[in-house]
């Protein structure tokens, strides 16, 4: 069988899927294979023959089959747990010769031993991969990479299921991508925002997977999601996610449906139910046909009215030393609690007698009356700075709610 | 629309059922009764066939024998606005609007604002629903009128305020009548200023108010909170006019003792009240401490060391109440060989006293003489929390003056809050200041500001600046780390807290002062003239508490409390130190002790407002997370008796029967059966809980306190730690898995310093009131839950808490041992080792085998061997080795005076009623309800029911049950059984006994996997062992179910607006044996927004009646029958042994009482217990709900193709033909309403007419419950909605046990 067969095989079972488990997968391969070449990845990685990539949340991983042949990887792992998907892959395109790993999963937390899903269509697809393991959670990666959470060392590199290489931080990695889909629940109380931020603020720290480098991440998100990312100051959907997308990220929106809204008046602000004119002449994405798109619906339609159509986001890391991450984290967080309030009036919940010592060191008092969500990235830099040496500043960052019991 | 309600004769939009509600008692109304039935109590009692049948001889005590009675008692809520608890657009917006205009006009009279009180009435009077209650706001106004009104030319004259009595009424209020109030506002107005005038002229206005009297003088007379002493005097004395039997009785019987105008040298006062402003300054004079007076000198009690914290300091400041007068000393005098008057004691060791009394004459002079001068001191004790604290800074900043220690950051606690104090002063006097000026100011010159100021203004000036700020002070240190957050509070919370605390002080002054004025004439001095007085004071608090209803709204109190805490949080501020980065020096400066940020909490923002960590350290080590409520400390008096649902316990502070979370509909019931004297057993039962005499264990505390003082750890008191330690920072790149970990680590350590820190304050606090209380003689007043189960309303020192309170407490009364009573201290020990599975015997045995520890725990219990450490309960058995000891040390043990309070605790006791209820033979006997050579052990039953089940299972090759079956010990499954009955999930089972595998398997995810398997076959097993106590059980949360989502017949259109989904509201509501009806409070909550200078804050308002929570409903509704009855069986006993004269104290199921009396109360709680569920409760109970609710409807699909859904298609399309536009449930409700008032009208031609109308409803009820449930549709695609007349499941079968064999089992409470 062809490899393109292959693909319209799997399509043509796509559209019964009745059901995708709250996630957004669009099924449609022509609006799929133009928003991966909008991102021009084989510019991106040069050595298909050293590179390799993640996609976790695959789903019924069309995608998946079309990003391989753009980049004929060394090495493509799809990670999913949802079995429904699961046994559609292996009907398709894998043998379900499984494999155990000869690592010990001791060191990793894991009970079960992962199962490696190998391609039985070594013709078309003979680097990709599948395994069950959970992306939600953190140890399915130090699993595949053979890292050891309490060395912080990459054990036994040779038996490891999945490792990249290791790249310089002062260009974006060009052996490893990241891709994914994160428009859903990926457990019964996060969604996949939630891990967005996650792997987001693992850039700042620059562990997890990208310990291997600057790790480029190509994400499908809600809409929702993507707006609160590209920002300009002033927006209603400025948030501390923007603040950090910007500061550490180039983030970009690559492809959207043409049903998604933009700020018709860039002199206005941006509401947060539409993007900002200004980030879409900056991106130039893709605009997919919201009609023809052959979107497996979530469950629930409700969610899809509220969160809109998968947005694909482009994430490259940016250079940074990192050495005041914590108390950038505290600040911003801190401050855009009341985001459209002036920022005088936040400084209080920086510890007690902020406003005292800001109001007195700040040269720019006017800076106090402009509302939070329409600082820079700048002011919140030169905010952290103040805040770093400021000599009763609360020697714990870190706030302990406890349960709350109700009144 | 306008069709169909002319066919029916009735205009449809005036809801007619609303005009009816308040007729509820009148007889015309037969028809509408039918339907007020629903939703008011009526309860009929039935008794059973057994009941009667018994001989009546075998009841000792009839009047608790509530299940005999054959009368029908039928009452119902009085339905005024406060009570409302349906729901109704109008109603329900007028109810609200009533709650709010009446604390304004309070505010407004108390003012002094008639004309604003006037335009408010003007309000009121606006309110049709209201109109019938009018009068009476319409007489507060008068009485403030008489007081302030009149004219440039001096007070309003009599014929002023009669005219403008009658003008008024006619021009303003046209339609409302005067009544007996007004008549005595009158009286008391013309007696007042006609008093020095001519008595002739006097004489005849009197006559003619008298004459003008609706039900007669008494009616007048009653209205004591108008006319004063004063007035009687002349009323009965001087004129004649008014006879004595006529007053109230606690006014009546001071006339007995020929109360005139003679008794004008009032030379020594002793705190008698002469006048309102002689308390005030008594109390002043008490609370100026220039001494060194740290705490109360009790003899030979080494002090505690306590850290400078806040809430000790108010407790020790209030306590200082207990300190005794040079008068007071002189009294106790003539029962001490020694001097104390030259002696400087200032306070004594009562219990010392009282032991040493001979003879019971003696007993008797010194019992009174305490109770007289404890009422004194009480008042003190209640009345001084905020003016204590204020001088107590106020010295303490003083003496820091003196020294020259007013700055750097280590100052002294009460110097920093001095200073607070003091700057915070004037801010809040600004602020009153301006609220004054707004509400004089023209309403055409207010600005915007001046209108927000408006809202509160009335409310902000009621009560001194000084007070409020003293107020604020407080309550924010004390909200400290509440509601989840650690060294902080939540805004909303916060808010709340100190404008309640603020309204508290506004209502107990106000009380304080009307009872000053009602009693200013009294200055007679005799002993025994001072006790009437003291008796018709306490009558005179019942009623004036009986009357407040009026509480503040609740978005003003989040106004004012934001205002006042703005305030503080302004000018609060802590000496910090810290360590520039830049210059690498230590430097120091000031920062605020408060402010407000906003954290987040699972996603969503909490504002709130916290404490800087300087401050909370200095709140102390052991800061004092309880909250500070000096004013609800033990009693130094018998609490006031409960007499009705909101009055009892203490003298000034109000508390209700039952602890509601603001549930009008809960009051409302409590209120009609209060109102109807039904629940007279439940105040007597609490009141004996009250009645038991406490004092302070000495021995016990003097070693505790050692311990204390040591700052180490010691059994359950955590040691002294100052600062929070986390964990080192983890490198940047550390993975996101360790990070969560570290994340989570450090959490663990938080929660861990601040529960460590807690803990230690709550002991702190426990050991200072216990120390302030040493040798004194006091009480616990209680209230109940909302179940009737009873609790102590102080909250931090009561027999409640945990060991170490229980340890320190002991009986104030002694008994002689006697044989039976060495017997029972005994096996009290054995008890608190835990070993209480053996027979008495053996437990006997067990503590005479100890003799020699005992000797050492008792003679060296820090520095012996310290065998009493071992015990279960190790403070308590300390206190037994004590008494023991002592009790051995005499010729004959038994003749030792006992004061420690030996507990019999019931086996499993949730289980033994449902075994009663359910009769199960086997289930009885593992819970000992029948006679046993020894007590049976159901945990260890139940555990060899699983293990048999288990060897089965395994028998069949089942490999989980292979492994399990040698594991099983009594412990893992003892949690589990005992939650059982309080409906325990099968989740929260498996997590009970994964905590008790978890050591066998180790590993968490195979442990649950096995714990998982065995909570199937623990359920089994209990199911099997109480085959119909499960059945009854599952009844109860079918019949819960059912109800909770039923609907009223006579509904508001609200709940039937998502057309036919309509919203439930319905709770379950049933009757405990003690006539106590039991309201479950579960409503889903609904939060307005208040907008505060603050933050926003979203607060519940309590004047919404929500949807129902069915899930809750259901859940809740077994083990709160439960409950309700372990309570009402805890009353009857309590009841039946107060009678007998026994010191009784409970604690849910575990029962107190002297050694000696034991056996007397044992026998009585079995027959209270045999007396309780002789009559088939749960019979009993289906007759209530088949009455209560006997005209709900509940809703059921039925399929469209039925035969039944065929005809209702039928039945719909003519009406919507009729009708002219669809049909709504709302119609069909209304039409059933209108048939089932025909049928049960007293016309012959109304009920053919019902006869032979056709509803959906009656189109239903043709088929039999079978027939329904074959036509049940499982979808809405395919069924059509139809109502059906609730109906309650039948009652489950009942087994063999018969529950008069208790009678002889020992066991049952041992």
């Amino acid at each position: 069988m062809s490899g393109s067969l292959v693909l319209k095989n799997l399509i043509q079972d796509c559209r019964k899927l009745k059901k995708s488990f709250g996630f957004q997968y669009i099924c449609n391969e022509e609006i799929l294979t133009k928003a991966l070449n909008k991102l021009n990845l084989p510019a991106k990685y040069p050595k298909p023959n050293s590179t390799k990539i993640l996609e976790i949340y695959p789903g019924p991983a069309i995608q998946s089959l079309i990003t391989y042949n753009i980049l004929k990887p060394k090495q493509y792992i799809l990670l999913e747990k949802h079995t429904y998907f699961h046994n559609l892959i292996t009907k398709h395109i894998l043998l379900n010769n499984e494999y155990t790993t000869s690592i010990k999963p001791t060191f990793t937390g894991l009970e079960s031993i992962a199962k490696i899903y190998t391609s039985k269509d070594t013709k078309n697809y003979p680097n990709l991969q599948l395994t069950d393991l959970n992306p939600y959670n953190w140890e399915s990666y130090s699993h595949i990479t053979n890292f050891n959470v309490k060395t912080s060392k990459t054990e036994d590199p040779e038996h490891a299921i999945f490792l990249p290489s290791t790249q310089s931080f002062d260009k974006v990695h060009e052996e490893f991508l990241i891709l994914g889909n994160l428009t859903g629940n990926v457990t019964a109380t996060a969604t996949g925002e939630a891990l967005y931020m996650q792997l987001l603020s693992c850039i700042t720290r620059q562990n997890w997977l990208q310990r291997f480098g600057r790790v480029r991440m190509v994400f499908w998100v809600s809409e929702a999601t993507a707006r609160k990312l590209v920002t300009f100051p002033g927006d209603k959907a400025r948030s501390k996610a923007s603040l950090l997308s910007e500061t550490f990220t180039e983030t970009k929106v690559v492809a959207l449906s043409n049903s998604a809204q933009i700020n018709p008046d860039v002199n206005k602000p941006c509401s947060a139910s539409m993007f900002n004119k200004r980030v879409i002449d900056r991106d130039d994405p893709y605009f997919y046909d919201a009609k023809n798109m052959d979107l497996i619906e979530p469950i629930n339609g409700a969610v899809l009215k509220k969160c809109g159509l998968p947005v694909l986001i482009e994430i490259s890391p940016k250079y940074n030393t990192g050495e005041i991450w914590d108390t950038w984290d505290y600040v911003t967080k801190h401050l855009l609690v009341l985001k459209t309030r002036p920022l005088g009036e936040s400084l209080n919940s920086l510890g007690p007698g902020a406003f005292e010592y800001f109001n007195r060191v700040i040269q720019d008092k006017s800076l106090l009356e402009k509302p939070s969500n329409t600082l820079t990235k700048e002011d919140f830099i030169y905010l952290t700075d103040i805040f770093y040496n400021w000599p009763f500043k609360p020697d714990i960052m870190m706030d302990f709610v406890d349960v709350l019991q109700d009144d | 629309m306008l069709k169909f309600a002319k066919k029916f004769g009735h205009s449809y939009e005036k809801s007619f059922f609303r005009d009816v509600l308040r007729r509820t008692s009148s007889p015309k109304n037969i028809h509408t009764s039918l339907i007020l039935n629903t939703h008011s109590t009526k309860i009929t009692l039935k008794p059973t066939e057994s009941v009667t049948s018994l001989d009546p001889s075998t009841s000792a005590l009839d009047v608790i024998n509530f299940t005999k009675s054959k009368e029908l008692t039928t009452f119902s809520p009085g339905f005024e606005p406060f009570d409302r608890t349906y729901r109704n657009n109008d109603t329900d917006n007028a109810t609200k609007e009533v709650m709010n205009l009446w604390p304004l006009l309070e505010a407004c009279l108390h003012l002094g604002y008639l004309d604003r009180a006037f335009s408010i009435l003007t309000s009121l009077y606006a309110i049709k629903t209201h109109r019938q209650f009018f009068i009476d706001d319409f007489n507060k106004y008068l009485l403030k009128y008489s007081e302030i009104g009149g004219t440039k030319n001096g007070p309003c004259t009599v014929s002023q305020l009669e005219n403008h009595v009658f003008t008024t009424l006619q021009t303003n209020f046209s339609g409302v009548d005067y009544n007996d109030r007004t008549v005595s506002v009158l009286i008391h107005h013309s007696i007042k200023v006609g008093k020095t005038a001519d008595p002739e002229k006097l004489a005849n206005n009197i006559n003619k108010y008298l004459s003008m009297g609706l039900k007669g003088q008494k009616e007048i007379m009653k209205n004591t909170d108008i006319l004063t002493l004063d007035d009687y005097i002349i009323l009965i004395n001087d004129l004649k006019l008014v006879k004595k039997e006529d007053l109230p009785t606690h006014i009546n019987f001071l006339f007995e003792k020929k109360l005139g105008n003679e008794g004008d040298n009032a030379s020594n006062m002793n705190g008698c009240i002469t006048n309102g402003g002689g308390m005030l300054q008594e109390q002043r004079h008490h609370i100026d401490l220039d001494k060194n007076v740290e705490t109360l000198d009790k003899d030979g009690i080494e002090e505690l060391i306590s850290v400078d914290t806040i809430g000790m300091k108010v407790v020790r400041q209030t306590l200082l109440g207990l300190s005794l007068s040079d008068n007071q000393l002189e009294r106790l005098q003539k029962f001490l060989e020694q001097d104390i008057l030259s002696a400087n004691h200032k306070s004594f060791n009562f219990m010392d006293i009282y032991k040493s009394l001979k003879t019971e004459e003696e007993i008797k002079q010194f019992d009174n003489l305490l109770e007289e001068i404890n009422h004194e001191r009480q008042i003190q004790l209640e009345r001084r929390a905020t003016d204590a604290a204020r001088e107590r800074w106020r010295h303490d900043f003083e003496e820091s003056k003196k020294r020259g220690e007013l700055v750097g950051i280590k100052k002294k606690l009460n110097v920093t809050l001095w200073e607070w104090y003091e700057k915070m002063l004037p801010l809040v006097e600004e602020e009153v200041r301006r609220c004054q000026e707004v509400l004089t100011k023209d309403k055409s010159l207010l600005t915007a500001a001046d209108d927000k100021r408006l809202q509160y203004a009335p409310y902000m000036i009621l009560v001194a600046p000084e007070k409020m700020t003293v107020i604020t002070i407080l309550d924010l240190l004390k909200l400290n780390s509440t509601g989840g957050v650690i060294e902080g509070m939540r805004t909303a919370r916060a808010v709340i807290s100190v404008a309640k605390s603020v309204e508290l002080e506004f209502r107990s002054e106000k009380l304080l002062k009307n009872e000053s004025n009602q009693f200013k004439t009294v200055n007679k001095n005799s002993p025994e003239f001072k006790m009437l007085v003291k008796r018709a004071k306490f009558s005179f608090r019942d009623s004036e508490l009986e009357k407040s209803k009026i509480l503040w709204p609740q978005d003003i109190r989040a106004k004012m409390g934001s205002i006042l805490i703005s305030i503080l949080t302004h000018v609060a501020t802590v000496g910090v130190q810290g360590r520039d980065p830049v210059s690498n020096k230590m430097i120091t400066g000031e920062a605020p002790a408060f402010y407000h940020t906003y954290q987040y909490h699972n996603g969503s923002k909490l504002g709130v407002i916290k404490i800087h960590k300087n401050l909370v350290s200095r709140l102390s080590e052991d800061d004092l997370v309880s909250a500070v409520q000096p004013q609800l400390l033990p009693m130094l008096i018998k609490p006031r008796p409960w007499k009705s649902w909101n009055n009892g316990g203490y003298l000034y502070t109000q508390s209700h029967l039952i602890r509601t979370k603001e549930s009008p509909e809960q009051i409302a019931y409590l209120k009609a059966v209060s109102d109807n004297g039904i629940i007279d057993k439940i105040y007597e039962g609490v009141n004996v809980l009250g009645d038991t005499a406490w004092t302070v264990n000495k021995r016990v505390f003097e070693v505790m306190s050692k311990v204390w003082n040591t700052g180490g750890d010691f059994l359950k008191i955590p040691a002294v730690t100052t600062e929070l330690r986390l964990l080192p920072p983890l490198e940047r790149d550390a993975d996101p898995a360790k990070l969560r970990d570290w994340k989570l680590q450090n959490k663990l350590l938080a929660n861990e310093f601040s529960k460590n820190r807690s803990m230690r304050c709550d002991a702190n606090y426990k050991l200072e009131i216990a120390r302030a209380f040493l040798g004194e003689k006091f009480y616990f007043p209680h209230n109940l839950d909302f179940r009737g189960r009873a609790y102590p309303l102080s909250p931090h020192f009561n027999h409640l808490g945990n060991d170490m309170s229980r340890g320190l407490l002991i009986f104030w009364k002694g008994k002689r041992l006697g044989p039976q009573g060495l017997k029972w201290l005994k096996i009290h020990l054995a008890n608190l080792f835990g070993f209480d599975k053996t027979p008495f015997q053996d437990r006997v045995k067990y503590a005479e085998e100890h003799l020699a520890d005992i000797k050492d725990s008792a003679e060296h219990p820090i520095d012996g061997k310290g065998w009493w450490k071992e015990a279960d309960k190790p403070w308590q058995a300390l206190a037994t080795c004590i008494e023991l000891n002592e009790a051995h040390k005499l010729k004959n043990p038994e003749d030792y005076v006992s004061h420690q309070p030996v507990h019999q605790d019931g086996t499993c006791n949730g289980l033994q009623h449902y075994a009663a209820l359910g009769g199960d033979i086997e289930g009885a006997t593992q819970v000992n309800l029948v006679p046993s050579s020894r007590p049976q052990d159901v945990y260890a039953y139940v555990a060899k029911l699983v293990v048999q089940r288990l060897e089965k299972a395994s028998a069949k090759g089942d490999e989980k049950a292979t492994v399990l079956k040698d594991k099983i010990k009594r412990k893992v499954v003892k949690q589990t059984v005992m939650t059982n009955v309080y409906g325990v999930t099968s989740i929260g089972a498996t997590e009970q006994i994964n905590k008790q595998l978890l050591p066998v398997f180790r590993e968490r995810g195979v442990s649950f996997e096995y714990s998982k398997y065995l909570t199937k076959h623990v359920f089994a097993s209990i199911r099997k062992l109480f085959k119909s106590a499960h059945l009854i059980q599952d009844w109860l949360a079918t019949c819960a179910k059912v109800i909770s989502k039923s609907i009223r017949i006579d509904v508001d259109e609200r709940s039937l607006k998502n057309g036919t989904k309509p919203d439930y509201m319905t709770s379950v509501i049933w009757t405990t044996p003690l006539g106590l009806p039991i309201v479950q409070p579960y409503r889903d909550a609904s939060k307005k927004q208040v907008s505060t200078n603050l933050q926003t804050v979203y607060i519940s308002d309590p004047f919404q009646v929500n949807p129902v929570n069915s899930r809750k409903q259901k859940a809740g509704f077994p083990p709160n029958f439960i409950h309700s009855l372990d309570a009402s069986h805890m009353l009857l006993s309590a009841i039946r042994c107060g009678r007998m004269g026994l010191s009784f104290a409970a604690v849910h199921d575990s029962y107190w009482t002297h050694a000696c009396d034991v056996d007397i109360m044992n026998e009585s709680l079995r027959d209270e217990f045999i007396k309780l569920h002789e009559v088939d409760l749960i019979e009993r109970l289906k007759n209530e709900f088949d009455d209560r609710y006997r005209n709900y409807l509940q809703i059921m699909q039925i399929l469209r193709s039925s035969p039944a859904g065929i005809k209702l298609l039928v039945y719909r399309k003519k009406l919507e033909t009729k009708l002219n536009r669809p049909v709504t449930i709302m119609d069909e409700i209304y039409l059933e309403k209108k048939r089932r008032e025909y049928l049960a009208s007293e016309d012959k031609a109304l009920v053919d007419k019902g006869k032979n109308m056709e509803t959906s409803v009656s189109i239903i009820s043709q088929y039999s419950e079978e027939e329904l449930k074959s036509m049940e549709s499982a979808s809405s695609s395919s069924g059509i909605i139809a109502l059906t007349p609730l109906k309650i499941p039948d009652i489950p079968p009942k087994g063999d046990f018969d529950v008069r064999e208790l009678k002889n089992s020992k066991y049952f409470f041992s």
